[in-house]
């Protein structure tokens, strides 16, 4: 897919274009590459515009702190094949930071896509609301990057993925046209589902710049549990126990290695997190009590809430990162083959199977290379990420197989919103495949 | 009405279909294909070339492929239970029913995910999944009969969605075969890296992108306790007020609706009798479900809020039997109103939950103006209004009025900040409704998505999207 950039825009005069549109002081220059932050839907439009004019390659990105967020990447390495090519224009959503309209009663939020996981939750909090999302990355990443590549934390076991909490979205394409997907209902099947289209999409159909989002009452009682345990295996027994207890967790993680505080001390731990009323919260605490023992650490409220925020940090940002899926039923075997591994910090989603792991940055992803061959004969997904500061490469992947009808597919659907192929869906073949959780 | 008349399969494209389905797995018997001229909006009659019933995904990818070749149009076809006209053959499109798919091909307890063939009647699967204390969540009213396939195509919701969400958050992989008859696997559990998110797109498509030959569901455990509790009002207003409190207090009801004076009175007069007031404004039942050491104080707070607003009784069932008859007036109700006029247009929008009580108020007077009787049973939780217009279809000018009404309702809808349909789909039936809810640029982005996923036009023709905007008006 990759587009034929035989003759480059002369790069002064096209920003002179584009600071035309969102004036000087909305740009900037990150490694040569440049920085525009629009505010409006029609200045988002018009820049995609010049962009298809002068074909630039553009990266949609939100404040570029997360993860698997949109950065700018040189990445390249001996032992891996392939450069992967740099944009020329990153339209980040950085300065599209407010609230359009919380409606308390109707239990929904429109916000800019800028706008910050935290101050979301800060708006809606006063009015008993929250966002039922904790994705990797804390509470300072944006919610356009969170829904642009689908990333989801440990309370998907009960409220879902991000694509799950979205009524409406607007996404600018790659055309430059301002598409207002959705609605603000909770229930809504007026034409083909390009809501959940674009969520999780990286960037591929455009520009994410504003999102409606359902809204859960603030629960009554928020609990944490954790129980140490001396090894990973005996960990996860505990775990696949009380994960497949018959009642609504809200996350149920198991974590490894060195974590923020309040998740801090030693051991592995199993983590429960009950959140409902008081009454229901008590009588789910007797039940996995009774099936783990007594816990070694009991969080509520705000120490509960802080230790959802250190999981979000501890599964953000680092030197290498991995994240492998399979199905929950195989994560003892992945498990024992992980207890070779030098990670610095391990995560499971005891529900869902999904492991993200961080080594140390001096040794490189060589560790890692043992689970390709796992994930290949168990069957799953896995990649390795190496982080530079503000440049993120996925150096190794196992995929589902992409048979040619699926990959036509794809390819037709992208370019139906983006037929000049500016987006990264086009120009860089790595992209699609490797954002969702 | 009568949208067409068929042009007949010929017996070569017959004799071959037959070769891959079997004889008894095509019908061209006129009489025969009366069944399939209809889905569960009456209004709409059309019977189709033929029906094909394949067994297997082979079979399916083999009779597309068929069809693909000899030009014909097809329409998948479930139970034929929905009601926005979805799938009904026009054009003298064939159809390719699911009924002969109708196996679990794997209950998995230790990743709670199945695996289903389309055909598989929604209750069915909950029915196979409870001796492992797991559930399938979505429970459209229809759910003794509709299909998996069916509900995928529809996105279907159900009264306690409101707790658990629709069909689209339970469906995790598909396989699919598009309309050339090539074979598409998309997501599953196993490998969770689809993107762009294919199975998100195509559950809703109202089988206007090929038909889904498995599909994989996750499923959830089952509730420790549940409680329900009917509150009678003396008007609908009240209930409204007893939903928006309720709401407002943080309580996450699994299911919260009103059945209206009307349905009430119907349902009375019916042998589906539940025993509410026929005097009464309003009925409300709703019902918490989870950790059954919470649900009591929940049901008091709940009971509290229904007083407030103005309730002159509230029942509390004490075991599923009476559970069950708290229930039945509202399960019942569409088929009870069959009494009060021979046919029955359910319409389906959804509002603002805020919007309710005025919403209700107008639609009651555009019932009035159009002389039609409007009963009301609704998904109020989620502010999913299934207003019906209850009339005589061998009267034209009765259908005309009610045509009128029906648009006018809509309108209405979209101008309190809602939308066409909450959970039955655009179909044929509300198409030309489209353009009131999406811009000409997002219904050429649905054009073109379509066309990546059948650019021939065969799949389902005249659904969905409006004239102008699906290939097969664009010649």
């Amino acid at each position: 897919m990759t587009q034929p950039w035989v003759l480059r825009a002369d790069p002064l005069r096209v920003r002179d274009r584009l600071a035309g549109v969102v004036g000087p002081g909305a740009m900037s220059i990150e490694e040569g590459v440049t920085v525009t932050s629009p505010t409006t839907d029609a200045e988002t439009a018009d820049l995609l515009r010049v962009a298809v004019e002068e074909r630039w390659r553009v990266l949609p990105r939100g404040a570029g702190l997360g993860p698997w967020a949109f950065h700018v990447d040189n990445a390249h390495d001996e032992r891996f094949p392939g450069t992967i090519e740099a944009p020329d224009l990153i339209i980040s959503s950085k300065d599209m930071t407010e609230i359009v309209i919380h409606e308390p009663g109707d239990l929904t939020v429109c916000v800019r896509a800028g706008m910050t996981l935290g101050a979301i939750q800060s708006a809606v909090s006063a009015e008993r609301q929250w966002l039922a999302l904790d994705p990797p990355g804390g509470s300072e990443i944006t919610l356009g990057g969170v829904v642009a590549t689908g990333v989801a934390g440990p309370l998907r076991a009960q409220y879902g993925r991000p694509r799950d909490h979205i009524l409406g979205l607007t996404l600018v394409d790659g055309k430059g046209r301002v598409l207002s997907l959705g609605g603000g209902v909770v229930k809504n099947v007026a034409g083909f589902d390009l809501v959940r289209l674009a969520a999780g999409s990286c960037g591929a159909l455009g520009m994410i710049t504003q999102i409606t989002l359902r809204l859960y009452p603030r629960p009554e009682e928020d609990r944490t549990l954790i129980w140490r345990r001396g090894s990973l295996v005996s960990a996860w027994e505990l775990g696949r126990d009380l994960a497949t207890l018959p009642i609504p967790l809200g996350a149920a993680e198991l974590l490894a290695g060195g974590w923020p505080s309040p998740l801090g001390g030693g051991g592995v731990k199993v983590l429960l997190r009950l959140t409902g009323s008081e009454r229901a919260v008590r009588r789910m605490v007797e039940i996995v009590t009774e099936k783990g023992g007594a816990p070694d650490d009991d969080l509520t409220g705000e120490l509960s809430m802080a230790a959802a925020h250190a999981v979000s940090e501890g599964d953000g940002a680092s030197p290498v990162s991995f994240r492998l899926h399979s199905l929950p039923s195989r994560s003892g075997d992945i498990l024992s083959s992980l207890q070779e591994i030098p990670f610095e910090r391990l995560s499971l989603h005891l529900l869902g199977g999904t492991f993200r792991g961080t080594l140390p940055g001096a040794m490189g992803v060589t560790p890692l290379f043992p689970l390709v061959e796992i994930v290949r004969e168990l069957g799953g997904t896995f990649s390795m990420t190496r982080d530079r500061g503000n440049s993120t490469a996925t150096v190794v992947e196992v995929r589902q197989p992409t048979s040619l009808p699926r990959a036509r597919l794809r390819s037709d659907i992208v370019r139906g919103f983006d037929p000049s192929g500016i987006l990264p869906g086009a120009w860089r073949e790595d992209w699609l495949g490797s954002g969702a959780d | 009405m009568t949208v067409d008349s068929p042009p007949v399969l010929e017996p070569l494209v017959v004799q071959r279909l037959r070769s891959v389905v079997g004889e008894d797995g095509v019908i061209v018997d006129p009489n025969r294909l009366l069944v399939y001229e209809s889905d569960g909006l009456t209004q709409y009659r059309c019977a189709p070339a033929g029906v094909v019933l394949p067994r297997s995904t082979r079979e399916v990818s083999e009779t597309l492929r068929i069809l693909h070749e000899e030009e014909r149009h097809f329409v998948a076809r479930g139970a034929g239970t929905g009601l926005s006209g979805g799938a009904l053959p026009v054009g003298g499109a064939v159809v390719v029913g699911t009924a002969r798919m109708n196996e679990i091909l794997e209950v998995d307890p230790p990743n709670r995910r199945a695996r289903v063939q389309p055909g598989v009647i929604n209750a069915h699967l909950t029915r196979a999944t409870l001796p492992h204390g797991l559930i399938y969540a979505p429970d459209p009213s229809s759910q003794s009969a509709c299909t998996l396939g069916g509900n995928v195509a529809e996105n279907s919701g159900g009264p306690h969605c409101l707790k658990y969400g629709v069909t689209t958050r339970y469906v995790t992989g598909l396989t699919v075969v598009l309309p050339n008859g090539e074979v598409v696997v998309m997501g599953g559990l196993e490998c969770d890296d689809d993107a762009p998110d294919l199975v998100g797109l195509f559950v809703g498509s109202e089988g206007c992108f090929g038909i889904a030959t498995e599909i994989e569901v996750a499923l959830i455990p089952r509730s420790e306790g549940v409680r329900t509790l009917l509150g009678i009002f003396r008007s609908i207003e009240d209930a409204g007020r007893a939903v928006s409190d309720i709401m407002a207090r943080g309580m996450l009801p699994a299911a919260l609706e009103i059945v209206d004076a009307e349905t009430i009175r119907a349902v009375e007069a019916s042998i589906f009798a539940a025993g509410y007031p026929v005097d009464a404004g309003a009925a409300l039942v709703v019902e918490f479900d989870g950790v059954d050491a919470g649900l009591d104080a929940e049901v008091r707070e709940a009971v509290a809020c229904c007083e407030a607003a103005g309730a002159r009784e509230v029942r509390t069932a004490a075991d599923d039997e009476e559970r069950s008859a708290l229930w039945s007036g509202r399960k019942k109700a569409f088929g009870a109103m069959g009494r009060l006029a021979p046919d029955l247009l359910v319409q389906d929008a959804t509002v603002p939950r805020t919007r309710l009580p005025e919403v209700l108020g107008r639609v009651e007077e555009i019932g009035e103006r159009y002389g039609l009787l409007v009963a009301n049973v609704f998904h109020a939780g989620d502010g999913n209004l299934h207003p019906n217009l209850l009339f005589d279809r061998r009267d034209p000018e009765v259908v005309a009025r009610v045509e009128a009404a029906s648009k006018e309702i809509m309108a209405v809808c979209i101008e309190a900040g809602g939308t066409i349909t909450g959970e039955h789909g655009v179909g044929l039936d509300k198409r030309h409704f489209m353009p009131l809810v999406c811009s000409p640029d997002v219904l050429d982005a649905m054009g073109r998505v379509k066309a990546a996923f059948d650019p021939w036009g065969r799949c389902n023709p005249g659904k969905v999207l409006p004239d102008g905007h699906a290939l097969e008006d664009q010649g």
